[in-house]
């Protein structure tokens, strides 16, 4: 069943634009959100919060309009931005206090759960924490009032790797249920590679492609072949191209892949398709 | 039930799981009415995506190899000693007939094959 | 709201500002130009803010944009009326020191407060909508609203003093002159209510539409 549906979202700043975002995604699962810094990402999340004021589209969640029906669908939703850390003379418990006011569904029992299992200390500051700290202590929240769908920001970026898996594991166990979806922004490709379910790729502010992760990595494919072999039918075929006196590589739509034997053919990963997306292709 | 997955392999993960899972079955070392764990548990323990178990669980019931019951879960398919016999002489020609293509591309003759799985079939 | 103003007091309200309360004191010494160091509070509260990023721990829990909005100016009332009411005694202090009345300007009666409400009213009206224009720039909006606050400090200074009517109306202290002064206070009151009021609206719309 259809959790959240982002449909044509607009925005437009002096030097930015997000152009006609969107995506959807189902209950149950793990989307992961690419895209370089300054592509959008942040502000695609923000957008669609109505934190920042879309110029045009709709966001559909648990089958209402989110921005007509902002504060019920906030019951529903754990957010996160990774980089943002509040109120740091205070003691965890301080904050939580408040916190936990707002939500009707707050559940004390998982929040001593995520606790402990985080190893936090309520009766501590947040400046005194370290920022893999931060970033728990943050998700902790999130996480504690039976939200339906976490939005969340960067969650991995600070954290050490042993941490890092801890996260995707819990990641997982929330989605479990089958009921909890996880919207997440990372840099961290090999994450996705672990866990996510779907990718969304956005890049300058429009959405290059947003499905299945396997269908996403099995419809890129890696070409490599001496300097000679790249015509021009070739070139115009690669999204991206890197050419060297050794040779050339580029990446291929699986699609565009007939007539290109003799070449090497490898399989792409999140990593290398965003590299040379980006890269961009050769003159 | 037992998956292993590598990460270095050129296979799909899916076809990994498909692979083992249903040789586990035509062995017989998964019985009968076997309920297969949850898709998304699998997924959490293997640390792979849902989506991929659901293929692999997919291919395995469209191949008659396990049996969904809605709501309850997925069981091994209640196979005969002979029909779980042709389900792995099917196995076996699909892989058969890849690999006697390349085989064939290499020149090899019937006997000079023959000959070569011999040798080889111990070792 | 009460989850909101319940938020301003534990995550807001920081040990400093019982101290900067205690400017009320000031009230001990003759004149108005201590009058300034009422606005040290308010001030430090959101630059405090800012450094917590309250604006966008707030604008993330499930709330309405604008009651985010009016909880705030909830705290901000609350500061100046306690800074009002710390600053009562020290002026009856003042007057019952100071037996002539205060050389320098006006006499603290209950004009003087009145004449503070005002004060107070035309710093929010000011300050707030410049604050919520950005929700991040604090110091511009200070500045303008505290030399307003400091214009009409002067205005209503040189006025009491040198205007003979209001002089006897306005500076006189002791019980006789409240029939004449209350007015002024109650004045200041409504004006204050109205103000702040009228600030919370302007500051809502403009926080309602701002992209964070």
């Amino acid at each position: 069943m259809e959790l959240l549906s982002v449909h044509n979202l607009n925005k437009k700043y002096e030097k930015f634009a997000l152009k006609n975002v969107s995506f959807s995604l189902e209950k149950g699962y793990i989307m992961g959100f690419v895209g370089r810094n300054g592509a959008g990402k942040t502000t695609t999340l923000k957008t669609m919060l109505n934190l920042v004021h879309a110029d045009g589209g709709t966001v559909s969640f648990l089958g209402k309009d989110y921005f007509s029906d902002e504060l019920a669908c906030k019951q529903k939703i754990g957010l996160m931005f990774g980089d943002i850390f509040y109120y740091p003379k205070q003691r965890l418990r301080t904050i939580t206090n408040v916190v936990k006011r707002f939500y009707n569904e707050w559940d004390d029992a998982a929040y001593e759960g995520y606790l402990a299992r985080f190893d936090l200390d309520p009766e501590k500051k947040v400046e005194k924490l370290s920022t893999g700290m931060k970033v728990k202590y943050s998700l902790a929240l999130a996480l504690s009032h039976h939200a339906q769908l976490l939005i969340l920001d960067e969650p991995t970026s600070g954290l050490d790797p042993v941490s890092r898996d801890d996260m995707l594991e819990l990641f997982q166990e929330l989605i479990e249920g089958g009921e909890t979806s996880i919207l997440f922004s990372t840099q961290i490709t090999s994450d996705l590679e672990k866990c996510a379910d779907f990718i969304t790729y956005i890049k300058d502010g429009a959405i290059i492609a947003s499905t299945e992760k396997d269908e996403f990595l099995d419809s890129y494919k890696i070409l490599k072949g001496s300097g000679e072999r790249l015509t021009n039918d070739l070139r115009h075929k690669l999204i991206g191209c890197k050419e060297n006196s050794l040779g050339f590589s580029g990446l291929v739509k699986t699609t565009d892949l007939r007539g290109s034997t003799g070449l090497e053919v490898s399989a792409a990963d999140i990593e290398s398709i965003m590299i040379y997306y980006e890269k961009g292709r050769a003159e | 039930m037992n998956i292993i997955i590598s990460n270095t392999s050129d296979k799909p993960i899916y076809q990994q799981i498909f692979e083992q899972v249903s040789a586990q079955i035509v062995k017989g070392e998964l019985e009968r009415d076997f309920c297969l764990p949850p898709i998304r548990t699998v997924a959490k323990q293997l640390r792979i995506s849902v989506i991929t178990v659901k293929k692999a669980w997919e291919e395995l019931e469209h191949r008659g190899f396990i049996y969904t019951m809605v709501g309850k879960g997925c069981f091994v398919a209640p196979l005969l000693p002979g029909e779980r016999a042709s389900k792995r002489d099917e196995l076996v020609a699909e892989k058969l007939k890849k690999d006697i293509e390349y085989y064939k591309g290499l020149g090899l003759t019937l006997p000079e094959l023959i000959e070569l799985i011999r040798r080889y079939y111990g070792s | 709201m009460k989850d909101l103003l319940y938020k301003e007091f534990r995550l807001c309200w920081h040990p400093n500002m019982f101290l900067f309360l205690l400017f009320g004191t000031f009230l001990l010494f003759p004149g108005w130009p201590f009058i300034i160091t009422f606005f040290i509070p308010v001030n430090s509260l959101f630059f405090v803010d800012r450094a917590n990023r309250d604006v966008f721990f707030a604008a993330l829990l499930p709330v309405r944009k604008k009651d985010v909005v009016l909880a705030k100016v909830c705290l901000v009332a609350i500061i100046e009326l306690l800074q009002i009411i710390v600053a009562v005694p020290f002026a009856i202090i003042n007057n019952a020191v100071y037996l002539k009345g205060n050389m320098v300007g006006m006499n603290t009666n209950f004009a003087f407060f009145g004449l503070v409400l005002m004060m107070y009213a035309i710093f929010n009206l000011i300050f707030l909508p410049g604050f919520y224009k950005t929700a991040y720039k604090v110091g511009m909006p200070i500045i303008l609203a505290i030399c307003a606050a400091a214009v009409y400090v002067t205005a209503v200074d040189v006025a009491v003093v040198s205007v003979p009517v209001l002089r006897v109306k306005l500076d006189g202290l002791g019980a006789s002159h409240m029939a004449g002064q209350l007015p002024v206070l109650l004045a200041g009151v409504v004006l204050f209510a109205l103000l702040t009021l009228l600030a919370y609206r302007i500051s809502a719309r403009r926080f309602e539409r701002l992209d964070l």
